[in-house]
C-alpha cells in the first residue's frame, strides 16, 4: 500500500513538474512570439534593430507588393556599418525594382539612424507567396565586434486578379474619341453636301437668268427704228463680248476679235456660231475703227443673230468651258 | 469722212502690193523668221530702228542683208568690236597733202541699211556716236553736219549669251530703238528647209524687187493710215498701265516695275500699229495690230525692279500682262 502511495506521489510530483515546465516552456514561446510579431530582434547590449514588412498581405495577382525593410540604431550615422546585405529570398514573387534611403532622428534620448531598403515586388502566380529570412551583418565601429540580424519569414496571399481601372478609362476614352470623330466627319460630309447643293443651285440660279439678262438688255437698249448707228455698233460688239466672257469664263473683253475667235474654239460653241461671232466682230471693229458708217439693215442683222446665239443657250443651260491660254501679244504673218 | 476713211484705205491696198512680193522674194533665202522679217519692214515702213536679240547662228545678219538686197539699196555690216572708235563710223577730216586742205571722208553709216552686229561689244562713245546719229539722222564730221541718207535703218544685234567683256547698252539708249525683237529657233520643218538650202552648191540670191523711192511712198502711205481716238486712248491705257499699275488694277505689278514706258513708247506703239496695219493691207488701226506689235515695242522700255529679277519675272512679262489685261476698245 505504501509502496502505492510512493508511487502515486512520485507520479502527482512528476506530473506538477511537467505542468510547472509546460508552464515555462509555454511563457518561453509566448514571449519569443510576441517578440516575433514585433518582428524586431534587438541585440543584446547592442541597440540596433532591424525589421522587414510588406504592405498587404493579400495581393491580386495584377498588382505590385512593397517590401521594406528597416535597419534602425540610437547613435551616431557611424556607429554601425553595414557588411552584408542579402537581396532576400523570394518564392512566387519577382523583384522588379529596388531603392534605398537613409535618414536620421532626432529623440529624447539621442539621434535615431534609420536606412530603409524597398524592394517592389510582382506575384508570379496565384496560391502563397513568402519572403524568407532576410540577413545582414553590421560591424559596430566602437566595439569592433560583428552582429548578423534577421528577420522573419513572411507570407504573402496570392489572390486572384482585379480589373484594371486604368483600362477601361482608356476604352472609355477611345470610344468618345471614335465617337467624336464619327460626329465631327458625319457633320463635315453634311456641310460639304450642303454647300455643294447651295452652290449647284446657286450656280443653276445665276446661269439661267445670265441669257435671260442679256436677252433683256437687248430687247431693253435697242429700239430698232430708232438707232444711233455709230455708237449702237460698238455697244452691241460690247454686249457680246460680255456675254461670251460671263458664259464661256474667257477674256473677251481684253481680247481682240482674232484671239477671241481663237478661244472660242476650245469652247462648246458650235462652228457656225463662232463664225456669226467673228462676222459680228470682225464688221463692228470696221465700224469702230475705221470710222465707215454701218447700215441699219447691218445692224438688225447682228442683234437677230446675237439674240438667236444667247436664245440658244438659254434653252441648253449645260455647257463645256474650257478656257484657253492667254494670247501672248506675238503673231506673224 | 466717210469718203476720206475709203481713199485711204484704196490707197493703202494700192500701196502694199509691193509687199507681197517682198515677202517670197526674201522667203527665197531666209526660211522661218516671219516674225522677224515682218518687224523689219515695219520699223522700215515706220522710219524706226530695231534691235535685234538672238543667240548666234539665226539669220540675223542675213535677214538684213537679204532685206537690203530686195529693196536695192546700199548696205552696210559694222562688226562692234573693243578698240572701235567714233570715227570709224561716222567718218573723219583728212589731210590732202596736194590740195593742202581737210578732206571729209565718210564712215559706213552713210547707207541705207545698216547692220551694228554685237552693238554691245563696243564702248560708250561708239554706241553714242551710233545712236547720236540714229535720232538726228544726220553728223558732223568738222565743221559740216551731213544729213544720212534716206531710207536709213539701223539694225543693231545684240547676243544675249557670253556678256564678259561688254558694254551693256544705257537704258536711255535702248530707248531709241523702236522695237527690240526677240529671235528664237526655227522649228523642225524650217531647220530641215535651211540644211537642205545650204547643202547645196549655189545659195539663192533675192531680186531686187522694191526701190528706195517705194519704200519712201510706203512711208507716206503708213503715216495716212488712220487711227481711231478709241484706239490712242487703248494705247495710252497700255502705255499708262506700264507706269501705274494699280490705276489699271494691276497691283501685283506696283512692286515689280521699277520705270514704266516712255512718251516714245506711245509715239512708237503708234507708228508701229500703222505699220503693221499697211502689212495688212488695211487703212486703219485695230486693236490687233498695237497687240501684235506691243510687245516689241515695249519690252526693252519697262524696267522691272530688283524685286522682280529675284522673282525671275523679266520686263516681256510684265508687258504681257498689261497687253493681256487692258481691255480692248
Amino acid at each position: 500500500m505504501k509502496t502505492a502511495e510512493i508511487l502515486n506521489n512520485n507520479i502527482r510530483k512528476n506530473r506538477q513538474r511537467i505542468k510547472i515546465h509546460t508552464l515555462i516552456l509555454t511563457l518561453w514561446i509566448i514571449s519569443s512570439g510576441l517578440s516575433a510579431v514585433q518582428q524586431t530582434q534587438p541585440e543584446q547590449n547592442i541597440n540596433i534593430s532591424i525589421s522587414a514588412s510588406v504592405d498587404q498581405i493579400k495581393i491580386p495577382l495584377n498588382r505590385m507588393l512593397k517590401l521594406k525593410v528597416t535597419l534602425a540604431w540610437t547613435g551616431e550615422p557611424g556607429t554601425f556599418t553595414v557588411l552584408n546585405f542579402n537581396d532576400p529570398v523570394l518564392s512566387n514573387l519577382e523583384v522588379t525594382g529596388t531603392s534605398t534611403s537613409s535618414r536620421t532622428e532626432a529623440q529624447k534620448n539621442g539621434t535615431r539612424v534609420i536606412r530603409e531598403y524597398e524592394y517592389s515586388l510582382r506575384p508570379e502566380g496565384l496560391g502563397m507567396a513568402y519572403v524568407e529570412s532576410i540577413s545582414v551583418k553590421v560591424l559596430n565601429n566602437q566595439t569592433e565586434t560583428e552582429v548578423t540580424l534577421q528577420t522573419r519569414r513572411i507570407p504573402v496571399e496570392i489572390i486572384d486578379p482585379v480589373a484594371e481601372k486604368n483600362k477601361d478609362r482608356n476604352r472609355l476614352l477611345f470610344i468618345v474619341l471614335f465617337l467624336t470623330a464619327a460626329v465631327i466627319t458625319f457633320l463635315i460630309l453634311i456641310t460639304i453636301r450642303k454647300k455643294k447643293k447651295r452652290k449647284s443651285s446657286q450656280l443653276s440660279m445665276i446661269q439661267e437668268p445670265l441669257e435671260k439678262k442679256y436677252l433683256d438688255e437687248l430687247r431693253n437698249n435697242w429700239d430698232l427704228d430708232n438707232l444711233n448707228l455709230q455708237e449702237d455698233f460698238s455697244a452691241l460688239s460690247r454686249l457680246l463680248r460680255r456675254f461670251l466672257t460671263e458664259k464661256f469664263k474667257i477674256r473677251a473683253m481684253e481680247a481682240t476679235t482674232e484671239e477671241l475667235i481663237e478661244e472660242l474654239r476650245s469652247t462648246a460653241m458650235q462652228e457656225n456660231q463662232i463664225q456669226s461671232v467673228s462676222d459680228i466682230l470682225s464688221r463692228t471693229d470696221e465700224i469702230k475703227f475705221s470710222g465707215v458708217r454701218g447700215k441699219q439693215q447691218e445692224f438688225t442683222r447682228f442683234y437677230t443673230l446675237i439674240e438667236g446665239i444667247v436664245e440658244t443657250y438659254l434653252h441648253k443651260p449645260e455647257t463645256s468651258i474650257q478656257p484657253s491660254d492667254n494670247n501672248n501679244g506675238e503673231e506673224t504673218l | 469722212m466717210n469718203k476720206d476713211i475709203q481713199a485711204i484705205n484704196s490707197m493703202i491696198q494700192q500701196e502694199s502690193v509691193f509687199v507681197e512680193k517682198l515677202l517670197p522674194e526674201i522667203g527665197k533665202v531666209i526660211i522661218g523668221q516671219k516674225y522677224m522679217v515682218e518687224r523689219l519692214l515695219i520699223a522700215l515702213f515706220s522710219n524706226g530702228h530695231a534691235l535685234l536679240e538672238g543667240v548666234p547662228g539665226l539669220a540675223k545678219t542675213l535677214a538684213v542683208r537679204t532685206l537690203s538686197a530686195a529693196i536695192q539699196t546700199k548696205f552696210q555690216r559694222i562688226q562692234f568690236t573693243p578698240d572701235l572708235l567714233p570715227a570709224d563710223l561716222i567718218g573723219t577730216l583728212i589731210y590732202d597733202q596736194r590740195s593742202g586742205e581737210f578732206r571729209t571722208k565718210k564712215g559706213p553709216l552713210f547707207s541705207n541699211l545698216i547692220l551694228a552686229d554685237e552693238i554691245n561689244r563696243s564702248p560708250a562713245k561708239v554706241q553714242s556716236a551710233l545712236l547720236e546719229a540714229m535720232m538726228e539722222r544726220q553728223v558732223t564730221i568738222g565743221e559740216n553736219t551731213y544729213p544720212m541718207d534716206d531710207p536709213f535703218l539701223i539694225l543693231a544685234t545684240q547676243n544675249p549669251i557670253e556678256q564678259e567683256g561688254t558694254y551693256p547698252l544705257p537704258e536711255a539708249q535702248v530707248d531709241r530703238f523702236m522695237l527690240k525683237l526677240v529671235i528664237g529657233y526655227p522649228n523642225k520643218e524650217e531647220e530641215l528647209k535651211i540644211m537642205r538650202l545650204n547643202a547645196g552648191e549655189t545659195f539663192p540670191q533675192p531680186d531686187p524687187v522694191i526701190t528706195p523711192e517705194d519704200i519712201k511712198r510706203a512711208r507716206l502711205a503708213v503715216s495716212q493710215v488712220y487711227i481711231d481716238e478709241k484706239i490712242e486712248r487703248y494705247i495710252i491705257d497700255i502705255v499708262f498701265a506700264t507706269r501705274n499699275p494699280s490705276d489699271y488694277k494691276l497691283d501685283d505689278l506696283t512692286d515689280l516695275i521699277a520705270y514704266g514706258a516712255s512718251p516714245r513708247a506711245s509715239i512708237y506703239l503708234s507708228q508701229a500699229s500703222k505699220a503693221h496695219a499697211f502689212l495688212r493691207g488695211r487703212g486703219y488701226v485695230t486693236p490687233e495690230d498695237v497687240r501684235a506689235v506691243g510687245l516689241d515695242v515695249l519690252r526693252h522700255r519697262v524696267i522691272v525692279t530688283y524685286e522682280a529679277e529675284a522673282e525671275e519675272t523679266t520686263a516681256e512679262d510684265v508687258v504681257r500682262k498689261v497687253l493681256n489685261h487692258i481691255e480692248v476698245p
